[in-house]
């Protein structure tokens, strides 16, 4: 029972969310926007589509985007991005930030496989971004791991450890902070503009750009997994910032985190609809606001322990 | 012909050395040699100990690697030049094995000078051809100084202790606090470790590929082995020497990935990245110490196991990274990262074996260098739950510096592989570059091999060393549900490339509509690096030199002019003056030796009179 | 003395800490509006507070001080300093010696620091879940001192001591119940009288110099 509803909220969540952002991005701006089941379209769409792959590629190319792929695959099956217990197995705080480098490099390389300019400026860029967001990941991720004494994500987000008065805080400052990394590391607004139409000032678009038909399918379910894995986390935290006046039946608890993760959604289109891109030179003044919120969560929570 | 003979030789010396250092394992031996030859102080004597059988077996393990490399890496090199190479070479090897074998401090001290010395022979072996004789000299007078650093740290402690045998030697005692000191400092000069790393990019650039890899593979870690073997597993009565190691340790790993950054030659890269990784040792050696003061037995086997394991991955793939590089110097006559590009399709071995490495290097998931680093990693999260304040704010730090430097070494590694290998070639020299020869491939294909296998058995072989080690147990993280799932990932990635899709067709890069890209268009190095090296640009003195002329200069520019700087600033503030002021000095005492008989008698008298005075006083 | 429920407690400690944090928030970004706006939300977490301590300790006067930082420092002051930078046009302060996303983390080390020195001070105050305001205080000031020594504007300079005078007001609050009421007025009055004619000094040197970088001023000191 429990596997079957995770297999289902695993497969739909993602690109539900994805198709709800646009889609309320759109009725903000006061566009009709397309479906919410659009995403899912799209992915068909490039399944049966023919695909174009450089000349000067190697191997690689197609290669890295499988890795990619396939470490986005692993994670959503076993990060505890809902408030269930994963199918496969637990992931290590060290093992999920080393695997998602493991997803940056092999992207990277094959960007960089085509010899395209477009693409090894992204893959630079994205080289910078992940060196300048990880600290901030592995803090809000450290934070909650001394609260519970553990390191395996499985049991930091359990619900099963006694409640501290200033518990809270720890929980809401590492929920604040991923949900900041996370803004940064999906190259979403305040960092990076999905929308644009010029290669040169994208990260993430811009580094499969050369990816077509099936590889860029592939990229884009790894994309949406990642999202929905990164709100999920965020959620999670703030839902153990307010566990004390949560019940704890755990379905009203799948359905509060699945609420939350669109909540999520609902504010990331608000904030591309209000910010504006920044210049690349002022990202790593926002990123630093992610660092700081991290701190603050270490901060605490070595405080609750002492 | 006598090449090969030689490196055959070395083959089965290899392979013995092998089966030696594991059957010594199990039976420590001791054997000395009393009667013709004795060391005046101290006798000639061998014995094995748990640490030098692991050690040995890494140097034995390296240097079977490099005899089958080594011979067609030297196949277009003149007699005298291979009379260099192999002599220095086995001897090299041979100094090794007994620095790791030898009984006493006096016997220790000739080895480690006879490697010191021939392996700055082999830096400047290629004198010839490039100019390694600044390299060869830096390195020399760095080693000079760790000698005269050990040395003067063994006779303090024969003071102390009355013995050259290390055995007798209690370290970690309060009084023992200068000896101590002066050995590791000698050990961190040799070791390469943050103020003292600057002879490493210059001696692993300068030396040929197979004895960098074997220098920075093995001869970094004796150094290492020496700590390991006088200081670990017991309580250090102070603070300074842990507090040193972990400073120290995590200096050079941010400052080594910086400055690896920024370069554009590949051997160097791998040279800063092993001041990385040696920060990185250091940095788990000091967390050991610092958990065996606060009594947590577990942490402090982990963090020696972890240590003792990153050092053995680091020797593995460091050494195939440089193997690699010499094969791809052989081929594409350069390894300036400028010249390289697109010799995936030219050298697919090369290619596969160096992705290896860069996966070890870089420490991702399945391979053996992520294993050692989630230990180290695990180890300072415990090292936060369970002490007192101030070393829990401190293991929160070292856990964000490593990830930093992860990430850096990450975006290093992305740049190395993606300009060497994919793409187009940006010169004409490497566009007619060709798979290296067989024998080439085999030397690096074993080492690859070490590095699956160390991967795969991680945790079985980090018990294993618990065990022999006679530490506390600890139960280490396994990676077993991931390596099903890697296996499980690299059989889809099979499959899919069995299927070629029938929807396929090959196409010119997007380029924009404006025409054939050329191979300048591509990114390169520098430019690669531009974002990460402006953030840190006070401390790398990161400078952009730009130049646009021509009429129109805003849109239709006739030449634009663009190049970056770097510089060290411990090199040019520091190191620069302090060599002046020693140069300077010694033209001073230089007028002390006139040359005339009557002067040099003149001290004669002096030096009997302050003796004679001496010896009156007391 | 009404009996306090634990969840107001950890409520007011959360706000004492949040004015902190806020001033902590404020050293990270250049642009002079969120600096003001980051000021104006963190004297509104004083003024909750000291709302909070009137209710817990029965005094009028505390009702009265949160009312008046309310109206002159939340309102009043950053209506005022809004006024006047988009009249000389100051929308930006480039900042000085330290990246300013470093002086933010560099901060937060000093909210550690504070942390620990309020521990080594007496309880002055006989209400122990209160103690957290001894550390948030010292944080404000040094944090307040850290901004300005960031900065190179005048109108940040205003900022910054305006932030310390505020870790000064949230110190003896609730360490020591607070100052007398004619004090606490006359501080006000002080601090209030003091932007205004820095903010009428700062117009003076925008008007004659044609900038307020005040590293352009060291000619001034014969």
């Amino acid at each position: 029972m429990n596997i079957a509803v995770y297999t289902l909220s695993a497969l739909l969540v993602p690109f539900l969310l994805i198709g709800f952002v646009q889609k309320a991005k759109a009725q903000l701006q006061n566009r009709v926007g397309a479906s919410v089941l659009q995403p899912f379209f799209n992915i068909f769409k490039l399944f049966g589509k023919n695909q174009i792959i450089s000349e000067d590629s190697s191997g690689l190319f197609r290669a890295g985007i499988l890795v990619n792929f396939c470490c986005f695959a692993y994670l959503i099956w076993s990060v505890p991005w809902l408030s269930f217990s994963p199918a496969i197995s637990s992931v290590d705080i060290f093992l999920f930030v080393y695997l998602l480098a493991t997803a940056r490099f092999f992207s990277i390389l094959s960007a960089l496989d085509t010899g395209s300019p477009f693409g090894a400026f992204a893959g630079s860029r994205e080289a910078t971004l992940s060196f300048l967001v990880e600290p901030a990941m592995i803090l809000s991720l450290v934070a909650p791991s001394i609260l519970t004494g553990s390191s395996s994500l499985e049991r930091i987000f359990s619900f099963t450890h006694q409640v501290s008065s200033q518990n809270p805080i720890v929980w809401i400052f590492a929920g604040i902070s991923l949900f900041l990394v996370a803004l940064t590391d999906l190259s979403r607004m305040p960092v990076d503009d999905p929308t644009t139409h010029l290669e040169l000032t994208m990260v993430h678009e811009a580094m499969t750009i050369e990816a077509s038909g099936r590889n860029l399918a592939l990229s884009e379910i790894g994309y949406a997994f990642k999202l929905a894995m990164f709100f999920g986390l965020s959620v999670q935290c703030l839902l153990h910032g307010i566990a004390f006046c949560l019940p704890s039946d755990q379905w009203i608890l799948l359905a509060m985190s699945i609420a939350g993760i669109f909540s999520l959604g609902l504010l990331l289109a608000l904030l591309e609809t209000v910010l504006v891109k920044l210049k690349w030179t002022k990202c790593p003044d926002f990123i630093a606001y992610s660092l700081t919120m991290g701190l603050f969560a270490c901060i605490a929570a070595l405080g609750v322990r002492a | 012909m006598w090449c090969f003979l030689t490196s055959g030789m070395l083959f089965i010396a290899s392979i013995l050395g092998i089966i030696l250092s594991i059957s010594s394992i199990a039976a420590p031996f001791h054997y000395s040699l009393q009667f013709p030859i004795y060391l005046g102080l101290a006798p000639v004597e061998f014995e094995s100990d748990t640490t030098s059988s692991i050690f040995s077996i890494l140097l034995f393990g390296l240097s079977l690697a490099f005899s089958i490399f080594s011979p067609s890496y030297l196949a277009n090199k003149n007699a005298n030049e291979l009379r260099l190479f192999w002599s220095g070479s086995l001897l090299f090897i041979a100094s090794m094995a007994g620095v790791l074998f030898s009984g006493n401090a006096i016997l220790f001290l000739i080895c480690w000078e006879i490697m010191s010395l021939s392996s700055a022979a082999l830096v400047a072996s290629e004198l010839l051809t490039k100019n390694t004789a600044k390299a060869s000299l830096i390195y020399l007078s760095a080693t000079r100084v760790a000698t005269t650093l050990l040395a003067l740290g063994f006779l303090c402690a024969n003071n102390l202790f009355h013995s050259w045998n290390f055995s007798d030697w209690h370290l970690m005692r309060q009084e023992a606090l200068i000896p101590a000191l002066l050995i590791t400092f000698g050990c961190f000069i040799k070791a390469g470790l943050w103020p003292f790393h600057l002879w490493v990019p210059y001696a692993y650039f300068a030396a040929p590929a197979p004895v960098a890899g074997l220098m920075s593979g093995v001869m970094k870690k004796i150094p290492i082995f020496l700590l390991v073997h006088l200081l670990c597993f017991r309580e250090m009565a102070d603070f300074w020497i842990p507090s040193f190691f972990l400073a120290l340790g995590a200096i050079s790993t941010l400052w080594g990935m910086i400055f690896a950054l920024v370069q554009t030659d590949l051997k160097k890269i791998l040279a800063y990245s092993s001041v990385e990784n040696v920060g990185l040792i250091m940095l788990a050696l000091g967390a050991h110490l610092v958990s065996l003061q606060l009594h947590v037995a577990n942490l402090a086997s982990l963090f020696l196991v972890a240590a003792i394991f990153h050092l053995f991955n680091h020797g593995v793939f460091k050494s195939l990274l440089f193997f690699a590089s010499g094969s791809i110097y052989q081929n594409a006559h350069s390894t300036n990262l400028n010249n390289l590009g697109g010799l995936a399709k030219r050298m697919p071995g090369t290619f596969l074996l160096f992705l290896f490495g860069t996966m070890a290097l870089c420490s991702l998931p399945p391979s053996n260098g992520f294993y050692s680093k989630w230990l180290i990693y695990e180890g300072l999260l415990q090292l936060v739950n369970s002490s007192n304040i101030a070393v829990a704010v401190c293991s929160v730090l070292l856990i964000c510096v490593l990830i930093i430097a992860g990430a850096l070494s990450l975006a290093t590694m992305a740049k190395v592989v993606s300009v060497t290998f994919l793409g187009r070639t940006r010169t004409k020299l490497a566009q007619n570059a060709t798979e290296c020869s067989e024998f080439m491939i085999v030397g690096q294909g074993i080492l690859a091999c070490f590095c699956v296998l160390l991967g795969l058995f991680s945790a079985p072989i980090c018990l294993y060393l618990v065990q022999i080690l006679k530490l506390a147990s600890f139960t280490p993280p396994s990676l077993f549900q991931f390596t099903i799932f890697s296996v499980f990932c690299i059989g889809i990635v099979y499959v899919s490339f069995l299927k070629q899709p029938k929807k396929s067709s090959i196409y010119s890069t997007w380029e924009c509509g404006f025409g054939n890209l050329t191979r300048r268009m591509q990114v390169n190095p520098e430019s690669f690096s531009q974002p990460i090296a402006a953030l840190f640009s006070p401390l790398l003195r990161y400078r952009i030199k730009a130049e646009v002329s021509g009429k129109d200069r805003r849109h239709f520019p006739e030449k634009v002019v663009a190049e970056s700087t770097t510089q060290s600033v411990l090199e040019s503030k520091i190191y620069t003056p302090l060599v002046q002021a020693v140069a300077v000095l010694g033209k001073h005492i230089n007028r002390l030796q006139a040359g005339s008989i009557h002067i040099y008698l003149f001290y004669l008298l002096i030096t009997l009179l302050l003796l004679v005075v001496l010896e009156l006083v007391r | 003395m009404i009996s306090f429920s634990p969840f107001m407690f950890s409520f007011l400690q959360a706000i004492i800490l949040a004015s902190a944090i806020m001033a902590i928030l404020m050293v990270g970004t250049g642009q002079i509006r969120s600096n003001i706006m980051f000021y104006s939300l963190q004297t509104l977490c004083l003024a909750l507070s000291a709302c909070f301590c009137a209710a817990i300790e029965h005094e009028l006067k505390h009702y009265i001080v949160a009312l008046a930082i309310f109206f002159v420092k939340t309102i009043g002051l950053s209506t005022f300093l809004f006024w006047i930078t988009k009249r000389i046009g100051a929308a930006k302060d480039l900042g000085l010696y330290l990246p300013l996303p470093i002086a933010m983390h560099l901060s937060v080390v000093l909210l550690v620091f504070a942390q620990i020195l309020s521990n080594q001070l007496p309880h002055l105050n006989h209400l122990q879940p209160l103690a957290i305001g001894g550390t948030a205080g010292i944080s404000l000031i040094l944090t307040g001192i850290l901004f300005m020594l960031t900065r190179r504007l005048a109108i940040s300079q205003v900022l910054g001591f305006l932030t310390m005078e505020n870790g000064i007001f949230l110190f003896a609050l609730t360490q020591s119940s607070g100052m007398p009421l004619f004090i606490e007025m006359g501080i006000f009055l002080d601090v209030f009288v003091a932007v205004m004619i820095s903010g009428l000094i700062i117009f003076k040197i925008k008007h004659s110099f044609e900038h307020i970088d005040v590293t352009l001023l060291t000619s001034l000191r014969d």
